[in-house]
Order: C-alpha cells, then structure tokens, then sequence
C-alpha cells in the first residue's frame, strides 16, 4: 500500500507541475500572440482601445465589417462577436475592457435565443463561459463564472482547464506570424441555396431569467460608464416577423435605448444572394448591411 | 447523475474510504456496496427503482421456489417460462411502447436492458443446475445493482459475480492501483475521445446535406471511434470502480477493430452481451449442434435478438440482419478461419469497412434516413470541406484517436514483450489526467450505451 501512495503523490506532483508549466507557457503564448482570434481577442480585451465595440454573437462576427465603419464613422471600431455566444459571455467580455478604459459606444446584435430566451442546447448555460475560461484569474470575468456554476470556478483552479479545447488555437495563433486586418470580422463567401440552407434547433420560446439578469446588469453598467449603447437586430433570411424581438424593444425603450432593426428588412430578407446560409449575411451582404449601420449610427451618435 | 459529474466525484472517496474497512467486515462493505448503489441509482431517477426491486424480486424469490419445484420437471418448466415473462416484462414493455406510440414521451429506467439480462442470465443458471440459488437477499441484490455495472454493464455472469460479492475481500493494493489506472483511461476515452469526435459527428449527421460526401464519410468512420471510445470509456470506468472495491468484472471489449472477420469482431466487441446472448439465445436454439441451415438461421435470430435489445426499430433490425448475413457469409466461405499474416491487414480493413456501414445503420434514425445518407455519400461526393469545423477539432480527433489506436496496439502485440514499469505508468497516467484537463469534454455528459 505504501508504494501505491507513493507513486499516487508522484502523480498528483507531475500533474501539479505540468498545469503550473502549462498555464504559465499558455498565458505568455495568449498575451504574446499576433495572429488568429487569440490576437484579435487579446487586442480588443487587454491591449488596445476602441471607440466603437461590437458585441453578440455569430451574426455580429459575420455582419459588421470595423474597417468599413471607421471609414464612415471617423471612430476606431473592433469587433468582439463570438460564435454561438451571447450576453453572458459578452457581459464577462465588457467587465474586461472596462477595467481598463471606457469605449464611447457599444453595438449590441441580438441572437434572442442566446441573449434572452431559452435555448435546448444551453444545459447548464456553462458553454457560454468557454471564451472566457483563459481570462478567468480576471475579477469581472470570475465574477460572471461564479454566477453562473461554481463548478466551473473550481474547475479553473487548473491552469490547463483554463484553455480546455483552445490550446491547438493559442499555440497556432503564438507560432504564426500574420497580423489580421479585419479586427474581429469573419467574412463568409459562400451564396444561399434551398438544399444548403441550415435548420436551427428548436428554440422554446420562453425567458431565461439567468440571462435578461446579464441584460440587465449589462445595460446598467452601459449607462454607469456613459456608454451609448445600441441594441441591433441584424437581417435573417426569409423572415416574416420581428416578434422575438418583443422583449429587448421593450428593455430597450424603457431605458432610452435606440434599437436598430433590419431583421425583416426588405432588402435583405428575401434576397439568397446575401446570405450565406439562413442566418449568416455573406460579404456582400455584410458590405451593404454595414453602410446601412453606419447611416443610422451616424445619427444617434452626433444626438448623444 | 453522470459518472462525469461533479456529485459522483464527491462519492469516490468514499469509495476509496471503503478499501480502509478492515478485514472480516463482510455485512459492512455489502452494505455500504448496496447504500451507495441504491443511492446512485436513486438520483439518475427515483421512479426507475421500482423497475430495480421488480426484478430483483422476481428473478430471487423465483429461483427460490425453482429449487422447491425441481423434482416436478413439468411444474419446473412451467415455472421457469412464468417468470421468465414477468422479468422481461418491463423491458419488452417499455422497449415496445416508443415504437408503438410514437408520439408519447419516453420513460425509460436507466441500465433496465442491462440488468434484466443479467437477472435472465441468473434464472436460467439456476434452472439448467449451472449456478446454485442464492439465498441471502443482501447478495442477491447487490448482484443485481451492484453499481459500477449497473447503468450500462458488463452484464455480469451469476458465478462470476456473486461469489465475489458474497465474500468481498479488502482490496488489494493492486487492485486500488488498477483500478485508479482503468478509471482515467475511461474517462480520458469518454471526454477526450468520445466527446470531442461526437461533437463534429453530431453536427455533420444532423446537417448532412450541408456537408459533402466525403465529409459524411469521415463522419461514419469517426462514428466507429467515438462508439467505441465512449462504451469502452465507460466500462472501463465501471471496471476500475470495481477493482477499487476489490471486484473483477469481465472486460467488454478486446480490441474491436484488430478483429480480422465479422464474428471475430462479435467476440471483441461488447463482450458480455454476445456472451450473454451466446449462452442463452444461440445455444438453447441449437447452436452450431444442428444442421447447417438451422445453424444459419441460429445465428440470424440471434443478432436480430442483439439488434431488437438496442431498440425496437427497423434500423436496429436491419443492422442485426445485416450482421447475422455476415456471419452466416464468413461461416458459409470459411472466412472466419485465421489469416496469414499477408492478408491480416486486409482483412482487417475489409471487416473495417463492413462494421463501419453496419454502424451507419446503427446511427440512423431511420430507414428513409439510412437510404438518403448513403445516396448523400455516393452521388455528392466532393472532397473534404469540413466547414465550421475548426482545426482545434480536427487536431484533437487526430490525437485521441491516434492515442486510442496506439493503446490498442499495444494490448494486442505488445502487453506480453513489453511490461510498462510502475513509473512510466504513473507518468503516463499523469499525462492522461493532464490531456483531459486541456482537451476533455468536463460537462458531465451521458454515455451512448445509457439509452439502450
């Protein structure tokens, strides 16, 4: 028996040792990368300023181009989207940033079913801290993993489990050398078709009350800081209603927030040659989508 | 509750609490085996144990009165097949009524298929005169519910199991070692293997025509891994939970995909079950004893049984069909006979592809689905796209299943001539623990084999 404590206290000190190492390594290659989303991620997160911040989720990653809206705006703008995330995630994103400086606006594209409604494949709402894992020694960050599972903020204790399913990214991101253009953007190419086109999951149409808190904290911070935040509902693909937009109008008249929707917009919505898939403008689609933005952004920022 | 979920691990030290009971301490450590099975059984679903205590019940105080009855062989018969009905008759019911009422919700007690078998198994033990009845409704019981096995098996034989749950021993050291090995290479095959591959099969198989033939393709041959990676994961935990408690269970699986013929590959995979049904089904038919055309017709009956306990669907069916046709094939062209080593290789490629489209079935919703795939792969296939997902993911299916194959390599060619010492073990062991952190699926997720 005493050989058996023995080699499992050497195991228990190689494991030690290796999460140590590899969170050590892993933190200098994140913070020192130049390319890939661990760039761009550590650009808009850590090391640069921005006057415009566009958050949400894949819609936001694929309809805003930051490059095409500096030109109009005359402002610095990076794209923050994440795919298949939401405002829990983009909340633990915001708490960053703010630590270290106040953006003037924040463009907030809205996915109902990952900002507000319930979703079948949420579980336990944990997928939506995976891109915050690497950051979570962050106070804001922790903050937002504690609120939604202790067991995630036991879970970080290893340094390895920071960047669980990221690490081939952040070593790649690390190696190459190609600084990105696009700051966040995520251009798709591809053209809709009837055979193509994606189903989504179902979606029970009914509030997640763990993430209208998020909103609501969100929109909070938002007017604490003197941010001018911007609600956006950006085009999907053969629409005919905006109704599960129903819920964030109302949040967002209620605080005196401009809501911008394009969700049935005509020029988009029965138009294939935009969109990549049901829910994804492709670039073309996301050039035109932008300028329209911009038009109306124009607006709202010279009344704030 | 998932054996990957934070509450089991709560409980495992007092699992490892157990090994400390002292010696002698026989109704202790069945009780607390019991209390602990009981209790996780419980918390997957409370109403389930009623399924639990419906067969145990049956399956012992029917052996009891088989022993009574044994000098009346007509009485005996009778019997037999009595309870036979009343301890199948949950299973057949429950197994019949999704296929029946399509639209009606699905209630299902978790491991019903498995200890069911195993209770069946027990009862006709003890009417062929192979087992003797057992008395004490402590062991009985834990051999029905014993936990490690209970949600998903190895369906345990009676004289295998019940004699080491009627003594059970303070386990060794190196039964806690072994253990403690089994249950990180179960949980590294579940959450690094299985999960991460099944991800990107789930995506593709639920979008399928968003996908080019090739992808599909990709999808049936990473399908065979993640099968595989997630049921082997799991009786590998279930066998180190075990060993931890000093218990043997039998293996499940021998290296599936070295198997050089379809009923090679029978004898490899899912062990306990085509033991099972090897014993109790092929056998009482006749078996091999019998014509050459009963023989055939054994062996199709059989693997339909083997695809109807999966599920009552035509999909099931046809895989079982399909597998029986093989087999009966292999044994009709004497291609289950062992190969030269020249076409050792082949042969496993070509048994490769053949369980691989089996699986095709397997995974199938249904018939109309099975028809569209394959006409998806045929007549659409473009080269490899892959779109949405990552190279994150592909590296890490590359890995684990690299790592898996290796393991398999090794256990099949290279367990005898190489002996890895306790301090590579530890280290590898360390390393495994390591990679789950960085790459495993920690959710807490269900194993394949829990829905059957």
């Amino acid at each position: 028996m005493r050989k058996l404590v023995n080699y499992c206290l050497l195991g228990v000190f190689i494991i030690i040792c290796l999460d140590w190492l590899g969170g050590l390594v892993l933190d200098y290659f994140r913070s020192n990368a130049n390319s890939g989303p661990t760039a761009i991620q550590e650009d808009i997160y850590k090391r640069k300023e921005f006057e415009v911040i566009i958050m949400g989720s894949s819609r936001a990653c694929h309809h805003y181009i930051p490059t095409l809206m500096e030109k109009e705006l005359q402002m610095t703008v990076a794209n923050a989207g994440k795919e298949g995330n939401g405002i829990i995630t983009m909340y633990g994103i915001a708490e960053m940033i703010l630590q270290r400086y106040t953006p003037k606006v924040i463009i907030y594209d809205v996915t109902p079913e990952y900002d507000y409604l319930h979703y079948s494949e949420d579980g336990n709402l944990t997928r939506y801290l995976t891109p915050l894992l690497p950051y979570s020694k962050d106070k804001g960050v922790k903050k937002v993993i504690d609120k939604i599972s202790r067991t995630e903020c036991v879970k970080t204790l290893s340094n390895l489990y920071r960047y669980n399913s990221v690490i081939p990214t952040v070593i790649h991101d690390y190696l190459k050398n190609e600084s990105d253009t696009l700051r966040g953007y995520l251009p798709l190419y591809g053209v809709l078709s009837q055979v193509q086109g994606r189903t989504m999951s179902n979606t029970d149409y009914y509030m997640n009350p763990t993430k209208t808190d998020f909103l609501q904290y969100f929109v909070s911070v938002c007017k604490d800081k003197g941010i001018t935040l911007v609600f956006a509902a950006s085009p999907k693909f053969g629409v005919e209603s905006s109704d599960v937009f129903e819920w964030i109008h109302k949040l967002a008249t209620e605080n005196h927030i401009p809501l911008i929707n394009f969700y049935t917009d005509s020029l988009f919505v029965n138009n294939p040659n935009y969109f990549n898939d049901a829910v994804h403008l492709n670039n073309e689609g996301a050039i035109i989508f932008t300028s329209k933005v911009c038009n109306v952004l124009r607006s709202i920022v010279a009344e704030q | 509750m998932s054996f990957l979920s934070i509450q089991f691990w709560i409980i495992l030290p007092l699992i490892l609490l157990y090994s400390l009971l002292p010696d002698g301490k026989q109704t202790i450590r069945k009780l607390f085996l019991l209390t602990v099975s009981v209790a996780l059984y419980v918390s997957w679903n409370p109403i389930s144990i009623i399924f639990l205590a419906w067969v145990a019940a049956i399956t012992y105080s029917g052996a009891l009165f088989q022993e009574k009855a044994r000098e009346n062989e007509h009485k005996l018969k009778l019997h037999f097949w009595g309870l036979l009905i009343l301890t199948l008759l949950p299973l057949v019911t429950l197994k019949i009524r999704p296929a029946a009422c399509p639209s009606s919700s699905v209630f299902f007690p978790v491991g019903l298929s498995f200890f069911t078998l195993q209770a069946v198994g027990y009862l006709s033990d003890v009417y062929h005169g192979r087992t003797q009845t057992v008395r004490n409704i402590l062991d009985y019981s834990l051999f029905i519910c014993f936990f490690p096995q209970l949600s998903s098996g190895p369906i345990s034989k009676a004289n295998e199991l019940l004699p080491q749950l009627a003594n059970p021993k303070r386990p060794e050291a190196s039964d806690i070692g072994i253990g403690i090995k089994h249950l990180i290479w179960g949980i590294f095959l579940k959450a690094v293997v299985a999960d991460n591959v099944g991800a990107s099969v789930d995506a593709i198989y639920k979008n399928y025509l968003y996908y080019s033939g090739a992808d599909c393709l990709l999808a049936t041959i990473l399908y065979c891994f993640q099968l595989y990676a997630d049921f082997c994961g799991y009786t590998l935990i279930a066998l180190g939970l075990a060993r931890i408690c000093g218990i043997c269970l039998i293996d499940n699986f021998r290296q599936p995909y070295q198997a050089t013929s379809i009923s090679d590959f029978w004898r490899r995979w899912h062990i306990s079950l085509s033991r099972w049904l090897k014993d109790y089904i092929y056998i009482p038919l006749g078996g091999s004893r019998c014509s050459r055309s009963q023989n055939y017709m054994n062996l199709l009956i059989t693997f339909i049984v083997s695809g109807l306990w999966h599920g009552v669907k035509w999909t099931f069916v046809l895989w079982g069909v399909f597998l029986g046709f093989a087999c009966i094939l292999e044994k009709a062209l004497k291609l289950n006979q062992p190969v030269t080593p020249t076409f050792h290789l082949l042969r496993q490629l070509l048994t490769f592809c053949a369980i691989d489209f089996s699986f095709i079935l397997f995974r199938s919703p249904s018939i109309s689905f099975f028809k569209d795939y394959i006409r998806h792969i045929i007549f659409d296939f473009q080269s490899l796209s892959l779109p949405d997902i990552g190279k994150g993911a592909i590296f890490t299916w590359i890995i684990g299943i690299g790592i898996l194959i290796t393991r398999d390599l090794y256990l099949e060619y290279g367990v005898e001539r190489w002996k890895i010492k306790p301090v590579l073990s530890t280290i590898v062991s360390a390393l495994l623990i390591c990679g789950i952190l960085s790459f495993g699926v920690l959710s807490g997720g269900n194993f394949i084999y829990v829905n059957f």
